[in-house]
């Protein structure tokens, strides 16, 4: 009687959810392991959106040479690299407080090392094949690169959580080296590596999830961050060489059409394109005005129009006829890249919709990337091949080699690239391979330089939060 | 398990033990004993308890007063009890006839009271337990009961948040310790009918605030026990730490059926309004206003709105009064039926009432028919069985139907000179045709239970009872596109709960050689519960004729989902409890609770408590005081009760689907929820979430409780004291999580909170007991302090709400106090502005980066770095009341009857965002234009209220330069003290003489009229302070607090 009652005891206080999914009843088939790695995705889509939408843009390239103003008090700050001015802690929702936090990329960091625990775990036969498991912890191992790689480019260090663990086992972690934290991208990069295939598992995810094009197009950008420029070069090499992307025409319908997502340049994306997947904030509300959306006037993020003609100096380039429009408003120049925006209805009611993927690497970005490497590593003849054939796609002649093709390169980026979250890192590693700040010598001096104050801070809350936290260098020695 | 609704298997094995112990001993017959019981006045008591001592057998009398007993043995002593007279004791033998007279009983000490399983005698309890009686709150007009308890009870803080029938009242039973306060969150205590649970935390409405206390009809009510301490209610174990609150239902005399009709109507009265002018008198306020402050160059440019300057346009010349547009004299009327009648091998009762409440905002409404029976049955002499039925049939319409009680904010509420068509005011008032709102519950609840009076040995029994709640709630919302501004939305909610709970216990009771009294319980007990929620949402442009989410292809227009969630709990509990002769008392009880929603290793919980009294007056020491100290117990109890935290599924980390981002929309522009990436479901934590804890556990709530019961004077005055500490510990909250993890917070035991508090109720007959002129006062009053005991992550500061609007824990301080500046006044000339020694500077504003001048707020700069922002703010006032009480005179005089209930809470304090918005609105930088269109400054205010020119010194800054945020919340201008002294309710009745009662063959007849909230007296610029927000805040935009007068009239039969 006694075993019969412990027995209905533990029957009868035994409930587990039903209408949600624990760890315990998850973990099943594939279909859970493919939504647990598209989790990590929507993470990086949230951490790509969370200052207003603009995040992935604001660190990319609002402190670069791109914009001579911004009228958002905050995001000036950022354009000024004004990175330290105070915020109450309250102000949860200020973009500079988001900006200086790492919250959401912990989140991906963590469903990374959930799908990297769990999947081995699940009985085999729950996949279809080899392959389809291989891909999809080759893609948790890809994202844990990747996001340890987009934070070591904002703060530099960061604290390395390679782990899963349950929340209240969870410690507060110190910061990392640098050099550790980039030696796991390496070792991430390696792991996914014979793990993911050129395709996706679904053809429709080609270029907004990971597969070995965008693994290879992260390696090159890798290599490239840390100099490994021979690295750098066979990675981008193994990109072009794979034949599954190509360009598109830099007319103004196709060259846009690369920003509505999954172009044959699109590597790797954030989507955010798909159906009721749409944004009303992006960076496009930053910076279009009307027509292309209604009832603006001026953009937040503002460039003057003569600004224009110091970027493509030469005449001709179809990118600065067909992704600029300097006639909305005299005052400014107007990047319509992300003008791919619809509204709900006519009138005061209707509300627009982007539907513009962040697209994160790019065909004619990994080229570039490999003149970059090219001239780096001296092999000028070549790079030059590839400048010239990304320059004759925008209508223009050969380089007339005036001047450092390095330095050139760099800016043949910044016309190929303009608003697309590149600039800020580009000028970076310009200034590491020229010795010297150019183009943004006006915010941060090389003393400064030296010291990485291109590094952000750390929100002040963050060390309240964890007490092993340190600020950045440069940070920790301003006020 | 599989068979989730079924009992298991060792419910089926009690339910066998109990019919084995059902047999039936026949008695030997040994005498009849009749006669008449009456009481002082010579008037028959009907439905007076005459009982053979030692044994099961009783009977009642009938409505003459009459009565006829059996005996089972040849020399007894019989007892005669009636609720509020003196029991007395007879002993008699053989046949013969027994008259007697009962007296009133103004002591109290032989009332019976309700604690877990078990009635005990005042003159025993060792616990802290008041009684209100439900003839004291007969017939108030309320949809629940709760509302009527206010003021009645020493501990027990009522208070309405406001006038809207049928919704929730804050009902804290000494003191509060609710954590989800500052979000308006409301904690119950666990409320039992009949022995029947009933959880209204378990209960979801599709209508925020709806009260599952709907389903009981209060007119059905006996009496009302509030458990304090943990001895009392410690029995009830983890659900018991916000108190218990036991209601007896009314019971039939013994004899002929009474039939018993009783009905009132009347009319809710429009409120005290918020103080606003209109028309020309709100024309000349703002113009006198810009005159006297304004710039020069807004009236020579011609910036002044024409609606203030161009008063012969007669589209401006309006005075519409929006308040008044809202408001009306609303009908209240009720009917209650019962029947029932005490017979010797059964008893029954029937009841039915109709509650209808039409609200004083225009659009409300509140219906409520609530059906009860009540069956017991004897089968044998030795068994009983019974059965209690309620259920609650609720239909409410709430306005406009998105829960805005105006659809204005006070910031930008329009000013009186715009022109309402009629469709707007339809709209505005939710009367427009096409808007639907259909908010039913079914509220089923019922018992059935046998009683086996005698096993095996004398005073032994056992009862077994099954009991369920089945809760039914559907809402139909339609709100056409007029309403939503874009397309029409149709929405449905369908929420039902279902609870079970199989409770077996033995109970005994002993008394040995007259001296020791030995009583105990021990039983069993399983509880279920299944909550099933779903809800449907539809846009589309549908003809308005479809009302409900119909015709609307599958996509973004169309969203939905369903919950299913289940909880379940094994308890064993029991009570001991001894006296001797009524001298020392002693009792212990005994509770351990399983709750599914923890893991095995925390799975059970236990709580004990321990209590013990002393009736001194009962010593022989005490005879000399016996003269003017008729009574007097002092009583003492520890214990420990709790609390379930939140979740059902709080050990579990769940994973969400939720693939919103800063700015995502659907394709139909709005936000819905976003599940996909690039159309794959995801699946991860809900890391936005606190992380849940798996090692989490019950809440404990020791408790401490001394005190002591006097009656003086012959029992005219009786006095009850009691002091308590009540401690709650392992609170669950969030604290911070290591953010590496992915989480920010994580939910655990974290907190502790305590309740310490006296409380006082004196009881006296003024009067007489032989006066035809009778007086009685009930007075009672309660001191709490509540304070943060224990916080995590080292007794850290934490703060939560809105960065204008933030609210603190602080170990050592009450709940959630306001974060405000101290703010003394206005600076009246620039040099008053205090200025930097180092830099030279003004006093400078961190948050708007502007220096502080001449008509601004003089904000204290609390850490004197000439810099006023967050770090300046301080903690004052806060929603919690210090003292609360009532002060109830009832007046008797032949059929004459009145009483007067004052009811007061002192202490609170409330946050008066009505006033700071209304002035934000006034002290824009563009009021020459936003006054014409903006209610904004148009109130009782006086020119000399806002600083106008240097050197004015006023109480509130400059109207028309706002650089500093003038007007900012958090300043401590805008709290306010909100205690009140509320004249509650006025009862007044006439019971028609007898002889004409007779002529018209009934049995009696009384008018009655009861006049409920009259006037309130407070000390704050609203005008009802208990109309809050719980956590304090006024929004100025909340339903008043009506007045109703009613009319009424009861006829038994």
């Amino acid at each position: 009687m006694l075993l019969l009652f412990a027995a209905s005891c533990s029957d009868f206080l035994d409930l587990e959810p039903i209408s949600e999914a624990t760890d315990q009843t998850f973990w099943d088939t594939q279909d859970d392991a493919n939504s647990a790695v598209a989790a990590m995705y929507a993470l990086t889509r949230q951490a790509f959106n969370y200052s207003n939408g603009a995040t992935f843009y604001a660190y990319g390239d609002l402190p670069s040479d791109e914009f001579g103003a911004v009228s958002d008090t905050y995001f000036e700050d950022v354009r000024l690299m004004n990175w330290s001015r105070a915020v109450a802690s309250s102000e949860t929702t200020n973009v500079l407080y988001r900006l200086r936090r790492y919250d959401l990329f912990y989140r991906i960091i963590d469903q990374a090392n959930r799908v990297i625990q769990r999947l081995p775990e699940m009985d085999a036969s729950a996949f279809s094949s080899t392959s389809a498991y291989n891909h999809l912890l080759g893609e948790a191992y890809f994202m844990r690169a990747f996001t340890y790689f987009f934070m070591a480019r904002v703060w530099g260090a960061v604290p390395l959580v390679i782990t899963s663990v349950p929340t209240t086992e969870a410690m507060d972690v110190p910061v990392s080296s640098v050099e550790e934290v980039l030696t796991q991208v390496r070792a991430d990069i390696d792991a996914a590596k014979p793990l993911l295939s050129w395709n996706n598992l679904s053809s429709a995810d080609f270029s907004v999830r990971g597969n070995k094009g965008a693994l290879f197009a992260l390696e090159a950008h890798y290599a490239a961050w840390i100099g490994e420029y021979e690295t750098c070069s066979s990675a981008a090499d193994s990109v072009i060489q794979s034949g599954r992307y190509s360009y598109v025409g830099r007319d103004s319908v196709s060259y846009r059409r690369i920003f509505a997502g999954q172009s044959a340049e699109g590597i790797f994306e954030i989507s955010q394109n798909a159906d009721n997947e749409g944004s009303n904030l992006g960076i496009g509300s930053f910076t279009l005005i009307a027509p292309y959306i209604r009832d603006e006037t001026a953009p937040t993020f503002q460039m003057v129009s003569n600004r224009m003609d110091v970027l493509f100096d030469e005449s001709g380039d179809l990118r600065k006829q067909n992704a600029f429009n300097v006639r909305a408003n005299p005052s400014y120049a107007i990047c319509t890249k992300y003008a791919n925006v619809s509204y709900t209805a006519e009138g005061s009611s209707g509300v627009r919709i982007f539907k513009n993927n962040i697209v994160v690497f790019r065909y004619a970005d990994i080229v570039l990337l490999r003149a970059e490497a090219l001239a780096a590593t001296g092999r000028n003849a070549e790079a030059m091949s590839l400048l010239n054939e990304v320059r004759g796609r925008a209508g223009l002649p050969v380089w007339n080699q005036n001047g450092d093709l390095f330095e050139e390169v760099i800016q043949e980026r910044a016309r190929e690239l303009f608003l697309e979250g590149h600039r800020f890192y580009d000028l970076i590693r310009l200034a590491r391979h020229s010795g010297r700040v150019q183009y943004i010598a006006d915010k941060m001096n090389d003393a400064e330089f030296a010291e990485g104050k291109y590094f952000w801070p750390f929100d002040p809350t963050l060390m309240v939060l964890n007490p092993l936290l340190r600020q950045t260098p440069y940070w920790a020695s301003v006020n | 398990m599989k068979e989730n609704d079924q009992p298991p298997k060792m419910i089926v094995f009690w339910l066998l033990f109990s019919f084995f112990l059902l047999q039936g001993t026949a008695y030997a017959q040994n005498g009849i004993i009749s006669g008449t019981v009456k009481d002082e006045r010579g008037d028959p008591l009907p439905g007076v308890n005459v009982k053979e001592n030692g044994t099961q057998n009783f009977t009642r009398t009938d409505a003459d007063g009459k009565y006829q007993i059996t005996l089972k043995s040849a020399k007894v002593t019989l007892t005669f009890t009636f609720i509020g007279f003196a029991k007395q004791e007879q002993s008699v033998s053989g046949t013969r006839t027994l008259n007697i007279v009962m007296k009133e009983d103004a002591s109290g000490l032989d009332e019976v009271v309700v604690v877990g399983y078990q009635d005990i005698e005042r003159r025993k309890m060792t616990g802290a337990v008041s009684s209100v009686k439900g003839k004291t709150f007969e017939n108030t007009p309320y949809a629940t009961f709760d509302g009527m308890l206010q003021g009645r009870v020493a501990g027990l803080a009522v208070m309405s948040t406001s006038g809207e029938p049928g919704t929730n009242n804050i009902v804290n039973i000494r003191g509060s310790s609710n954590l989800r306060l500052a979000d308006n969150y409301i904690t119950a205590p666990l409320y039992v009918i009949d022995g029947i649970i009933y959880d209204v935390s378990d209960i979801q409405t599709a209508y925020g605030g709806a009260s599952p206390l709907q389903a009981i009809n209060p007119n059905d009510i006996e009496s009302v026990d509030i458990l304090k301490d943990a001895s009392a209610s410690a029995i009830y174990g983890a659900r018991a730490a916000n108190g218990v609150i036991i209601i007896k239902t009314k019971r039939p005399a013994l004899g002929i059926p009474e039939i018993r009709i009783s009905a009132y109507t009347g009319i809710s009265d429009r409120p005290a309004m918020k103080p606003i002018t209109t028309g020309a008198a709100e024309r000349r306020l703002k113009m006198d206003l810009l005159y006297a402050g304004g710039p020069y160059n807004w009236f020579y440019q011609n910036n002044i709105s024409q609606m203030l300057t161009d008063s012969l346009n007669p589209s401006f010349n309006n005075n519409t009064d929006w308040q008044g547009l809202f408001l009306q004299k609303a009908n209240i009327n009720n009917v209650n039926a019962s029947v029932g009648a005490t017979m010797e091998k059964y008893t029954y009762r029937l009841s039915l009432q109709r509650y209808y409440e039409e609200g004083v905002m225009i659009g409300y409404e509140n219906q409520s028919i609530t059906p009860r029976l009540f069956l017991q049955m004897n089968p044998t002499d030795n068994f009983q069985v019974e059965t209690n039925l309620f259920a609650g049939f609720t239909k409410a319409k709430h306005g406009s139907g998105d829960g805005n009680k105006y659809p204005f904010n006070t910031w930008g509420f329009p000013s009186s000179f715009w022109q309402v068509t009629d469709v707007e005011e339809a709209i505005y008032t939710g009367r427009y045709d096409d808007l639907m709102d259909d908010d039913l519950t079914t509220s089923w609840n019922g018992n059935v239970a046998g009683t086996i009076k005698k096993v095996g040995i004398p005073g032994l029994s056992f009862r077994s009872q099954f009991s369920f709640n089945m809760n039914n709630n559907t809402r139909d919302l339609f709100r056409p596109a007029l309403l939503t501004g874009s397309r029409n939305h149709a929405e449905n909610w369908v929420n039902q709960n279902k609870r079970w709970e199989w409770e077996s216990y033995f109970n005994y009771s002993k008394v040995i050689k007259d001296a020791h009294t030995v009583s105990g319980v021990l039983g069993f007990g399983a509880e279920k519960n299944r909550s099933n929620n779903s809800y449907l949402s539809g846009w589309s442009n549908n003809s308005e004729a479809i009302k409900t989410v119909n015709g609307i292809p599958a996509g973004a227009d169309l969203w939905g989902y369903s919950t299913v969630s289940e909880r379940s709990r094994l308890s064993v509990f029991g009570r001991l409890a001894y006296d001797y002769k009524n001298k020392y008392l002693l009792s212990a009880s005994y509770r351990m609770d399983a709750s599914s929603r923890y893991n095995p290793d925390n799975r059970w919980g236990i709580f004990p408590s321990i209590s013990a009294g002393w009736a001194l007056s009962e010593e022989k020491f005490f005879e000399p005081l016996k003269e003017v100290v008729s009574f007097f117990k002092i009583r003492s109890s520890y214990g420990l009760t709790g609390l379930d935290p939140g979740s059902y599924y709080a050990r579990y980390t769940t994973l969400g689907f939720n693939a919103n981002y800063v700015g995502y929309r659907l394709d139909n522009g709005l936000e819905g929820t976003q599940t996909n990436y690039n159309g794959t479901g995801v699946t991860y934590p809900n890391y936005a979430d606190p992380a849940s804890s798996t090692s989490i556990k019950w809440e404990k709530t020791p408790q401490f409780n001394l005190g002591f019961d006097m009656n003086l004077f012959k029992d005219r005055v009786s006095l009850t004291a009691d002091y308590y500490i009540r401690d709650s510990k392992d609170m669950v909250f969030t604290s911070r999580a290591p953010i590496t993890s992915g989480f920010s917070q994580i939910s655990n035991n974290f907190i502790g909170i305590r309740n310490e508090g006296v409380e006082l109720t004196i009881n006296s007959v003024n009067m007489s007991p032989h006066a035809a002129f009778q007086w009685n006062t009930n007075f009672n009053i309660t001191y709490n302090k509540n304070r943060v005991l224990s916080l995590p992550f080292g007794g850290q500061e934490y703060r939560t709400g809105q960065p204008w609007m933030e609210r603190t824990l602080n170990v050592g301080q009450p709940l959630y106090p306001f974060q405000v500046w101290i703010t003394n006044g206005v600076y009246a000339t620039q040099a008053d502005v205090p200025v930097d020694p180092l830099t030279g500077n003004r006093l400078y504003n961190g948050l708007t980066g502007q220096y502080y001048k001449a008509g601004d707020p003089r904000q204290a700069d609390l850490n004197g770095d000439y810099i006023i922002d967050y770090s300046d703010k301080v903690p004052m006032g806060n929603p919690n009341p210090d003292w609360t009480g009532g002060f109830t005179n009832s007046f008797s005089y032949k059929g004459f009857t009145a009483s007067v209930l004052f009811t007061f809470i002192f202490g609170r304090s409330l946050w008066n965002g009505y006033l700071s918005d209304r002035l934000q609105d006034a002290g824009s930088t563009e009021v020459f234009r936003t006054w014409g269109s903006n209610s904004a400054v148009a109130g009782d205010f006086n020119l000399s209220d806002f600083w106008l020119q240097s050197g004015d010194v006023a109480r509130f800054p400059n109207l028309f330069s706002n650089t500093v945020e003038n007007w900012h919340i958090a300043q401590s201008y805008f709290v306010e003290n909100a205690s009140f002294i509320r004249l509650k309710n006025i009862q007044l009745g006439y019971t028609l003489p007898q002889e004409w009662v007779k002529k018209l063959k009934l049995h009696s007849i009384r008018i009655y009229s009861m006049i409920d909230n009259l006037h309130v007296w407070s000390w704050s610029d609203t005008p009802d302070p208990e109309a809050v927000d719980p956590n304090g805040y006024l929004t100025g935009n909340g339903y008043p607090i009506p007045k109703k007068y009613t009319f009424g009239l009861d006829v038994t039969f």
